[in-house]
């Protein structure tokens, strides 16, 4: 999820958290002054301007633009950002390098599937917390074989990140198939 | 202008591209660590659908100001029913209930995302699930001699290891399950503490 929907969602809640603490504070607070019923809330000003004949055109205006604002909000909760074809060094004038991020971390996940410690492995491009990253995710064969496969993952990674430069950043989730135990072998 | 896709199959490439070569390097860049999903996000999606919900009630407003259907104002109704309104005993509990979300609106607005896995010593980014740092403790745990069962739970900073053993020297067996989890956890950067509760019994 991008920074900036999370930002967003951050201060919806927080203005709806004020909204119900201030709701209830008042209750309570009104409760614990007067307990004898006698005063009456008013809101005069809010009264006066909701008799009012612009009032409806008003709350039409406001739900224009709060419906398209929501949908826009809710829409935003998509799939992680795809990031575009990364311009290498090297660019010029007369033609343009690019590589597909989606590529190179699916040619990664192969790569790294087939090392003896890896059991199985995916790889996917995606922007992450704003910067383009690939993300290798990888089961080990055994806990056994827990640091060939990181030394695996490893090299893969730091391989990727010299092919392109310091543009991207290489992640790998790392699981442990705990249920095999490494084969043994004999000769 | 010409534009050239490096790596478009990308899995042709050759091993000595991949395990080295001109391009290789001795670090990565580091990544972020993997964080659980923004409890926020959920009450976020929750705000987007309330703002939908007010501004189509502000639409049909209009709509019946226009004359295109009949019926009265909404938002004027609501103003009306909050313009004189008297304390009643509904108030209390709704208060408190109202307060109470509120307050946990704004603990889950101002909490920093947790993080869910612990990094791998290495030259990238690699990291290892919190839950997955848990079946390697336990799968080390269980390797022991004299350990019927065990489970394991994993903070970042802490595991706790649960074994049922045979009831041999419950101390030997404890120091014994807390060295093999500690060995298996070696790789981590930084190891959490380890904690280990042993108890005696074959079967439960």
């Amino acid at each position: 999820m991008r920074p900036f929907v999370t930002g967003v969602d951050r201060l919806g809640t927080l203005v709806l958290g004020l909204l119900l603490l201030a709701i209830g504070v008042g209750f309570l607070a009104w409760a614990v002054v007067q307990i004898d019923n006698a005063t009456v809330l008013t809101a005069p000003g809010l009264a006066t301007a909701a008799g009012s004949a612009w009032w409806p055109w008003a709350t039409a205006a406001a739900g224009v633009v709060f419906v398209p604002l929501g949908m826009r909000w809710l829409l935003s909760r998509g799939p992680a950002e795809r990031p575009r074809p990364l311009t290498l060094p090297g660019s010029d004038r007369t033609g343009r390098l690019t590589a597909d991020l989606k590529s190179l971390a699916s040619a990664a996940a192969d790569q790294l599937s087939s090392h003896p410690a890896v059991r199985s492995a995916k790889g996917s491009a995606i922007i992450d917390r704003g910067a383009p990253s690939i993300q290798l995710k990888a089961t080990a064969s055994s806990a056994e074989t827990l640091a060939e496969a990181v030394h695996a993952a490893d090299d893969i990674a730091t391989t990727a990140t010299g092919m392109l430069g310091d543009a991207i950043v290489v992640r790998t989730r790392l699981h442990v198939d705990t249920k095999r135990r490494a084969e043994r072998r004999l000769a | 202008m010409t534009t050239t896709d490096l790596a478009p199959g990308g899995a042709d490439r050759t091993p000595d591209q991949w395990e080295g070569g001109d391009h290789d390097r001795s670090t990565a860049l580091p990544a972020a660590a993997p964080v659980a999903p923004l409890a926020a996000s959920y009450l976020g999606a929750l705000c987007g659908i309330a703002l939908v919900a007010l501004g189509v009630v502000g639409i049909r407003d209009g709509i019946v100001a226009a004359g295109w259907i009949n019926g009265r104002l909404w938002t004027r109704m609501t103003v009306d029913w909050i313009d004189g309104q008297t304390f009643h005993g509904w108030m209390v509990p709704v208060g408190i209930i109202a307060a109470l979300l509120g307050l946990l609106c704004v603990v889950l607005a101002l909490k920093p995302r947790r993080k869910r896995a612990v990094a791998l010593s290495a030259r990238s980014s690699i990291y290892l699930e919190l839950s997955d740092a848990a079946r390697l403790a336990a799968a080390a745990a269980r390797s022991v001699p004299g350990v019927v069962d065990a489970n394991a739970r994993a903070r970042r900073r802490q595991i706790t290891v649960r074994a049922r053993t045979t009831g041999a020297d419950p101390a030997e067996q404890r120091a014994a399950v807390s060295g093999a989890v500690t060995d298996a956890l070696a790789p981590l950067t930084d190891p959490p503490r380890v904690k280990v509760r042993v108890s005696t019994g074959g079967r439960r």
